[in-house]
């Protein structure tokens, strides 16, 4: 690899760091067309946090993933658009991608063992990109890296210049990680579950290290989690994610407080809550989550939610603006009227429109399973 | 941190599991020793659902294994109804064995992908020869944890989703009428959804059977919701065990303090704590002097290197808890305490030393009948912060970034 001098891009200015429209991503497969993002539309300012919440195969690693065009897979099929400072990076090659990733954007995984690579030395791994990036002599390369990792809060960073990722532990291996992705100043970071396999007090560490690197940079920031205190008090805006959609979003706050769709608020009661007395019961969403091959036109969230109506089974709902620029995907949300006569509705009937047993007491599991493919 | 001491023994006629100064050691190497738990001692009253919590790496999953002598733990006792186990020979223990049944932290991978759901959860059946009505016994169990017989019996473990192989284990596990039920991470692997139905459906199984549970995890607010005592680890020891509602109010360890700080809470007006606790849980190869928590700990003094803090029992208002802490958070006269090595300060760090006869005899008095003086309240531990003794604090490896 030749080393570059960095070009920066033209000084930006207008419009948001981010800005991602109708992003569509789809995997071909022997059993039909897998779309695991589905029209997702999303904005970052510099500066901001934005949280992306869902359950395991709601989309949401594959959606960070092509947002930095890292959906290598020969069998997926990306479209939309993904403008990131203006550009647009859908269709860039990869060698055109290389004078993006690192520099102004870069990705810090889930699991920081196998996103390191276990035969080099730490200190490689962080000068690499300086020098290939910012053309930097070795030894300009080495105190940067040492900074760095001082700065991510790794004791004694000469030392550890010299060590490989399996003599550090879990926490200090993510923080190699994040030393990595901030090595050339990126412009917006991603964080994918960045601390899903660490330990509470670990996690606390890194959310915190997280969050003074991006104000301190004034980074974009978005981080990709399934568990909603881990971005409750850490972001501005969140996104929900269900089946490959975004279901809601809106300021943090207000979708804490006023949250409109089912999914969110079955999946903010159904955490255990540190603040509630011993052997509370907690609130369930019974079945799980769709298969993403052939959704029909509805909404796929339909066959799990207590509201669910006949018209949830044949129309897919659309994202609309209910202020303070909050959104949501429902046809008959929560806290409103018309959610309220639907949720009457089939409680009187004991059953949504989906079948799906509906009692008073949402803590009741009352779905015995069927296995999917039973149905069919 | 350390923990040695029986101090979290109770006195009771309806202690199912008792565990008596557990030690599990493994070898490393030719000369190397991890002693991954550490005379640990606890016990469990029969229907009551014990939580341990601890970071990874502190030894939960080892105790876990030692209770059910899989393997034999390398020295202490474990008494099941009465029966001491190590004293029972293999036949014995066997025939103990379907009393006791544990659940994994993967579902997934703790299932035969060869064998169908009936053979799975009726193998125990087949194993003990209780062929008497089998068939509709595995229907039943099945339908008891939400998994329709007739629809399910005959698939493979591959063709569940994570939570539903999660009930497969837990039928397999009820089959034999176990009275103790030791779950191991149960729920990690598994979405905030998933998670709440597999919570709701331990605590609906644990009432209709009369279940005694040991529910491990690292998950403080799981561990809140299900349990009646919790034990707090680390590092092979225990720090503090008490009723989970109030060890969670007035946590008495400064582990357990810090560790119910670190839980995110789902609630953004609840602003995030500016501390962290530095730093990484030490080697347990080569575990630190004293407490093994003060090169974490915010509130380290110089005796906490010299001298390791054995388990004894505070209480004050509302709060009655087992703490292996010098300087406990909660300021109350420890009634009855380890006695002799204390006031020493120099006494060597003799681990499980503290003769522990004497640790088990006195502390299970609560009334406070034991004189006061046996141990002075810690100098009236006043939080001094920053500490004036250099070098007790908190490793200055552990920078906070």
């Amino acid at each position: 690899m030749t080393p570059r001098r960095l070009i920066r891009p033209g000084k930006f200015d207008g419009g948001p760091l981010l800005d991602v429209e109708d992003l569509r991503t789809s995997f071909a497969t022997p059993r039909g067309e897998v779309v695991a993002v589905d029209g997702v539309s999303l904005r970052l300012e510099a500066g901001h946090t934005l949280g992306i919440v869902g359950e395991s195969g709601s989309g949401k690693t594959v959606l960070a993933r092509s947002i930095l065009q890292l959906v290598s897979a020969r069998n997926a099929t990306i479209s939309g658009r993904v403008r990131l400072q203006g550009r647009d990076l859908v269709g860039l090659s990869a060698k055109a991608m290389r004078s993006v990733w690192g520099v102004e954007a870069a990705i810090v995984f889930q699991d920081p063992m196998t996103s390191l690579n276990a035969t080099m030395r730490i200190g490689d791994q962080i000068t690499e990109s300086l020098r290939f990036h910012l053309d930097m002599s070795r030894s300009e390369a080495r105190a940067t890296a040492i900074a760095l990792l001082r700065s991510v809060g790794i004791p004694e960073p000469e030392a550890r210049l010299r060590t490989y990722p399996h003599q550090l532990s879990g926490g200090m291996r993510q923080r190699v990680t994040i030393a990595i992705a901030l090595a050339c100043g990126p412009r917006l970071l991603v964080a994918d579950e960045p601390t899903t396999a660490l330990d509470v007090t670990i996690q606390k560490q890194i959310l915190d290290l997280l969050e003074t690197q991006q104000r301190e940079r004034a980074m974009g920031l978005v981080i990709i989690t399934h568990d909603l205190g881990v971005v409750a008090g850490r972001t501005d805006r969140i996104a929900v994610m269900y089946a490959g959609k975004v279901v809601e979003r809106g300021p943090t706050r207000v979708l804490f407080h006023d949250r409109r769709h089912p999914y969110t608020e079955g999946l903010l009661r159904s955490i255990p809550r540190m603040s509630n007395p011993g052997h509370s019961r907690l609130q369930v969403i019974p079945g799980r989550p769709p298969d993403l091959v052939a959704l029909p036109e509805a909404c796929a969230f339909a066959p799990r939610c207590r509201y669910a109506q006949a018209r949830c089974l044949e129309e897919q709902p659309k994202l609309i603006d209910v202020g303070q620029g909050h959104e949501h995907a429902c046809f008959y949300p929560v806290g409103s009227p018309g959610g309220g006569e639907a949720l009457g509705r089939n409680l009187a009937a004991g059953e949504n429109a989906a079948g799906m047993p509906v009692t008073p007491d949402a803590t009741l599991d009352v779905t015995t399973y069927v296995p999917e493919e039973e149905a069919s | 941190m350390a923990g040695s001491g029986t101090a979290a023994l109770r006195e009771r006629d309806d202690i199912i599991l008792r565990v008596e100064n557990l030690v599990v050691t493994f070898r490393l190497g030719r000369h190397d020793r991890v002693q991954a738990v550490s005379d640990v001692s606890f016990d469990v009253a029969r229907g009551e659902t014990l939580g341990l919590v601890g970071e990874s790496g502190c030894g939960k999953s080892t105790t876990a294994k030692a209770i059910m002598y899989a393997p034999r733990p390398t020295s202490g006792r474990v008494t099941f109804s009465g029966q001491d186990l190590s004293a029972l020979d293999r036949e014995a223990l066997r025939k103990l064995r379907p009393e006791m049944q544990m659940i994994y932290q993967d579902p997934i991978s703790s299932l035969n992908p060869r064998r169908r759901v009936n053979e799975i959860v009726g193998e125990g059946l087949a194993i003990w020869g209780r062929k008497n009505g089998a068939a509709d016994k595995v229907a039943d169990t099945l339908r008891s944890v939400g998994i329709d017989p007739e629809a399910s019996g005959d698939r493979r473990p591959h063709e569940f989703s994570g939570g539903q192989c999660q009930r497969i284990c837990i039928a397999r596990s009820l089959i034999l009428q176990p009275s103790v039920l030791i779950c191991d991470e149960p729920v990690s692997a598994l979405d905030v959804s998933v998670q709440a139905q597999i919570l709701n459906l331990l605590e609906d199984l644990k009432a209709e059977h009369g279940l005694t549970i040991v529910f491990i995890a690292h998950d403080l607010a799981v561990v809140r919701n299900i349990s009646d005592r919790v034990a707090v680890m680390y590092l092979g020891k225990l720090c503090e065990v008490g009723p989970a509602d109030s060890l969670y109010a007035r946590p008495a360890h400064p582990y357990t303090a810090a560790l119910i700080e670190a839980v995110p809470e789902p609630d953004p007006d609840i602003p995030i704590p500016l501390t962290a606790l530095a730093g990484d849980l030490p080697s347990p190869l080569s575990p630190p002097s004293g407490c093994r928590f003060r090169t974490r700990c915010p509130r380290a003094q110089a005796r906490c290197t010299d001298e390791e803090p054995i388990l004894r029992r505070v209480t004050a208002d509302g709060v009655d808890h087992v703490v292996a802490c010098h300087y406990p958070l909660v300021d109350a006269e420890p009634i009855a305490a380890p006695v002799t090595v204390a006031r020493t300060g120099t006494a060597p760090p003799t681990p499980a030393a503290a003769t522990p006869s004497t640790a088990s005899a006195a502390p299970v008095s609560p009334d406070g009948a034991t004189p006061q003086d046996t141990v002075p309240p810690p100098e009236p531990s006043r939080p001094s912060a920053p500490t004036d003794t250099p070098g007790a604090t908190a490793s200055p490896a552990d920078t906070e970034p």
